[in-house]
């Protein structure tokens, strides 16, 4: 007879080096005390986890082989396509860090048991790294225009908004690791993989695509645990009143910056990269984040002295008009994209007025505007327009033009003798409690000061094989198509709106 | 076998819980005795909610029930656990079907003990104000009720607590029925006097959110609004909070004074109270209700709220159905309901789930 | 005199969203059956399940169902994501125990999680 499960899993952790023999490389030291209790309430087993692994993986290879089989791909909305080339790096980007967050979290949380439930996390964010590329391979051999889906996160980091994704995600794994795992096990993991994973497969789904279904549910299964780790660790750390203040501030913090990151992509993709629209973002936002995450948190962490997050009502403000603003500065700054952008039609200007009242008024003609200027014969740019280009924001990296385009919030500070932009009084607040990690972040215009657009477009790699054409279009027809002449004709120099 | 297994008693699923039962005790006390619960109304046979069926033993039904359970429902084994008792030494009865989940069962965080009054008020011709002192341990959620049994009867009622988790009283706001059994008993109570409560109990409660909140209390449903909002103001951000209170008269409306010194002190608490008095006769507090509701949100604004309605069931079912056909989302509708009993039949609405995606 | 009777609730404490497949197929028929009062919503490629307080997955009833031993490994495959705390209840034999869902943290001593 065997010994029961549990025995076995309680026998593994004595075959660990603790701290004792050979204390952990704290790359980051801690602020909080940490206790040595905190549960993995789902002491797994490496047999019965590679046992699970195995047969999900094998579940969404067989999805995908349907799909290559059944020519699904044919299907899928154009628009989509589009979305996923900026939706598969920005997960990707995500799964790194969080590989990163579990690595940095085994060296440092001095508990056998905890250790273990990190183990397995990292395992499944290298799963899903895994799962990405096979999508990403996937939709490059299967779908019509696949310009844009070769660059991976190498275009991720030289975008303008791709910088969106590596600052909301990069305090997952380079912070205190106590933060590290609020930021990545509670707020992103618990509250924000939902939108992400499981409220946007049915509408890849509406658009025609079963696979993003298939595999992102089954990356989000595996987050299961994952926000189990957290809640273990938080409910430990929160068993020390001292700990509460810290834990707080931890947790205001990680939610604005996965707000100011995670809702406006995923906003942007499943609103302006989709036909079909089985939901408003706002909404989808209400249910998964303030409802179950916030009101189970509540519930849950409320007798410890925790709150919700601090700028739920910003947030919530946020919601009715960010992801909007930031999708028509993208559809701007078209040129510097690894991406299309459809204009949108008559359809989507009722969908998005009786989904977001107002959104005509101050959108609508600027998407006109945009699809009025698609074809290069007319030889100018929505961003030509702009009396002067937004600053990125030093926090979060979203152009100045948050939360209303019509209306931003955004200050320049002095800080070490140098000028930063920030959106909000969220992202100020970020950058003073650890102003040393956003001020070394370069910004993208600075980096670009004076040079041609042109040029610019060429030094980001941007350009399709015949070595002239952009991958960024105003439109997804197959003619009218934008060169790097064009672009050169228009004579647009690249400004720093904050050079000296 | 444990040893409780041996003693008579009852064995209740799905919970599989072994209850032990005295003689001639019945059902449903003898479950609450055992610091379970599951849920109950009238507590007399007259509403039907805390059906059970029988799976095994012989449990008699009280034959004055014929009403609220008919033939058929009592050939397929169903009884009313108040008003049943035990014959075999040993019965199953399933639960199953009064919607009741393991925690509510377990009755988690709840108290059954005796306290004190401390206060009997009549603000109001058709109002009591019952003070108590809290029990050991007391720790309602805002929003939540108990059950109360006065001396010298085994009945007992269900009361939404008006009062917050730290206050120094546990106040109850009861309206008065003229003639009815447990009015006189409350009629007869006096500070110093002992009673037994237990609870807390539900999941009326106030949602942690960035929403706009309306309240609609129609006449005692003002008494789980109160700490709910009391919470709410407290919580500290500036998300509209409104009032809507209505009642015969000014006397009827219970912590009038204090809701007017709240609306001052935030500006984002608007209250509105309202009294059918003097008003054309035939319109009734509801109908005001829905018509102060109607000034203040537009169907915009409303798709942005929630709302938490409390009063008699004429009154929640007219007020849920205006604010769903004005905007608001289903979702986000809680309502409590209070039904009036004087001991005789009466029939049960199901429990109403709105809630969709 | 004035009675409560079964309030609305305002607030689901737990959820659990399921991968579309033939375990939540027969996850979603044992809700169903044992307790009515989770509210279950089916959105094509995953199904959400949620409630004021509780929800429970009996892995003995589903094993039944499905013909073969489910574990809370065999669950969790289609479990793809939850709130409010989870508590896998192991069987002492294969296809046995329970996976349960609670709005509240159990407080009990020693445990930290």
């Amino acid at each position: 007879m065997s010994a029961p499960t549990t025995r076995i899993h309680d026998l593994t952790k004595d075959y660990v080096w603790n701290s004792t023999t050979a204390p952990p490389a704290a790359v980051f030291p801690t602020r909080y005390r940490v206790p040595e209790r905190g549960r993995d309430p789902f002491k797994l087993l490496m047999r019965d986890y590679a046992r699970m692994e195995v047969e999900k993986d094998n579940r969404v290879h067989q999805a995908l082989d349907r799909a290559v089989q059944l020519r699904s791909s044919e299907q899928i909305e154009p628009r989509w396509v589009e979305g996923l080339k900026l939706l598969l790096p920005a997960t990707a980007e995500a799964e790194y860090q969080a590989m990163k967050g579990a690595g940095l979290l085994i060296s440092s949380i001095d508990n056998p048991e905890l250790q273990q439930g990190y183990s397995a996390q990292a395992l499944d964010e290298a799963r899903h790294l895994q799962l990405v590329g096979a999508l990403r391979q996937h939709y490059s051999r299967t779908v019509a225009d696949s310009q844009g889906l070769q660059f991976g996160s190498r275009a991720l980091s030289r975008h303008p908004v791709g910088s969106v994704a590596r600052a909301a995600f990069a305090p997952n794994s380079v912070n205190d690791p106590i933060d590290a795992a609020i930021a990545l096990n509670v707020v992103l993991e618990t509250a924000y993989t939902n939108p992400l994973t499981v409220a946007i497969p049915p509408v890849a789904s509406a658009n025609g695509d079963d696979a993003y279904a298939a595999a992102y549910l089954s990356i989000q299964s595996d987050e299961v645990r994952h926000m189990a780790n957290g809640h273990g660790t938080l409910r430990a750390v929160a068993e020390i009143p001292e700990n509460i203040p810290l834990v707080q501030g931890s947790l205001d913090r990680a939610f604005w910056h996965q707000h100011q990151g995670s809702d406006t992509l995923v906003g942007v993709a499943s609103e302006y990269f989709v036909r079909n629209r089985p939901w408003a973002y706002r909404d989808a936002w209400e249910e998964w984040v303030v409802d179950d995450f916030i009101g189970s948190f509540s519930r849950r962490f409320g007798p410890f002295g925790l709150t919700e997050p601090a700028r739920l009502g910003d947030v919530a403000r946020g919601l009715e008009s960010q992801h909007h603003a930031v999708a028509i500065g993208l559809a701007a700054l078209w040129p510097l994209n690894f991406f299309r952008i459809d204009p949108l039609d008559e359809q989507d200007f009722a969908w998005f007025e009786d989904n977001y009242p107002g959104w005509s008024q101050v959108y609508q003609p600027l998407w006109e505007a945009y699809a009025a200027l698609s074809d290069p014969a007319g030889a100018h740019l929505l961003l030509q327009e702009l009396p002067a280009v937004p600053p990125f924001c030093q926090v979060c990296q979203l152009p100045c033009i948050v939360p209303r385009f019509e209306a931003p919030e955004f200050r320049i500070i002095e800080w070490s003798g140098k000028k930063f932009a920030l959106c909000s009084d969220g992202c100020e607040a970020n950058f003073a409690w650890n102003p040393i990690s956003y001020a070394s972040y370069g910004t993208f215009w600075g980096r670009y000061h004076g040079w041609d657009l042109a040029d610019v477009i060429l030094d980001l790699g941007f350009i399709r094989p015949d070595g002239k054409t952009l991958v960024a279009q105003p439109h997804l027809h197959e003619d009218r198509l934008w060169t790097i002449d064009h672009i050169r004709g228009l004579g647009v120099t690249i400004q720093d709106p904050l050079a000296p | 076998m444990t040893e409780l297994g041996r003693l008579r008693g009852i064995t209740v699923h799905p919970f599989g819980a072994r209850i032990p039962v005295e003689p001639g005790e019945r059902l449903l006390d003898a479950i609450l005795r055992a610091g379970r619960y599951v849920p109950f109304g009238c507590n007399h046979g007259g509403c039907g909610t805390c059906v059970a069926t029988v799976v095994s033993g012989d449990v008699e039904q009280d034959p004055a029930t014929l009403t609220t359970l008919d033939a058929r429902s009592r050939e397929e084994g169903r009884v009313l656990l108040c008003s049943s008792q035990l014959r075999s030494s040993d019965a199953e009865v399933d639960v199953g079907d009064t919607g009741i989940v393991e925690s509510e069962f377990a009755g988690a965080g709840s108290v059954d003990t005796t306290t004190t009054v401390t206060d009997v008020l009549r603000p109001a011709a058709g109002l009591f104000l019952l003070r108590l002192r809290p029990p050991e341990s007391w720790a309602p959620r805002p929003g939540q009720f108990v059950q109360l049994a006065l001396p010298g009867g085994d009945a007992w009622r269900s009361y939404s607590v008006a009062s917050r988790a730290e206050s120094s009283t546990v106040d109850l706001v009861i309206r008065r029925v003229e003639g009815g059994v447990f009015n006189t008993a409350l009629d007869g109570l006096r500070p110093g006097d002992d009673v037994r409560v237990r609870g807390p109990f539900g999941a009326f409660t106030v949602r942690t959110s960035h929403r706009a909140k309306l309240f609609v209390g129609g006449g005692a449903g003002i008494g789980p609004l109160r700490p709910m909002i009391l919470q709410t103001l407290e919580r500290g951000d500036d998300a509209p909070v409104h009032l809507v209170h209505t009642g015969r008269d000014e006397s009827d409306l219970a912590f009038r004074e204090e809701f007017i010194a709240l609306a001052e002190k935030f500006d984002h608490f608007t209250y509105d109270p309202l009294v059918t008095v003097g008003v054309t006769p035939g319109v009734r507090g509801a109908d005001l209700a829905a018509d102060a509701v109607d000034q203040h949100h537009s169907a915009r604004t409303l798709r942005r709220s929630e709302a938490y309605l409390c009063g008699p069931d004429a009154f929640v079912d007219r007020l849920a159905d205006h604010l769903i056909t004005n905007g608001l989302r289903d979702r986000y509708l809680a309502a409590d309901r209070f039904t009036a009993s004087s001991g005789s039949t009466l029939g049960v609405a199901p429990p109403q789930d709105r809630k969709s995606s | 005199m004035t009675v409560r009777t079964v309030p609305e609730p305002a607030q689901r404490g737990v959820g659990i969203s399921l991968i579309a497949g033939e375990e939540t197929t027969a996850i979603v028929a044992q809700l169903r059956r044992t307790q009515p009062t989770v509210n279950i919503v089916d959105r094509g490629v995953y199904t959400k399940a949620d409630a004021p307080d509780e929800i429970v997955l009996d892995l003995g009833e589903l094993s039944q169902e499905l013909g073969r031993p489910i574990d809370v490994e065999d669950v969790l495959i289609v479990v793809t994501s939850y709130f409010g705390e989870i508590i896998p209840q192991r069987g002492a034999t294969p296809g046995t125990g329970s996976l349960v869902l609670r709005a509240d943290a159990i407080v009990s001593g020693g445990t930290g999680a």
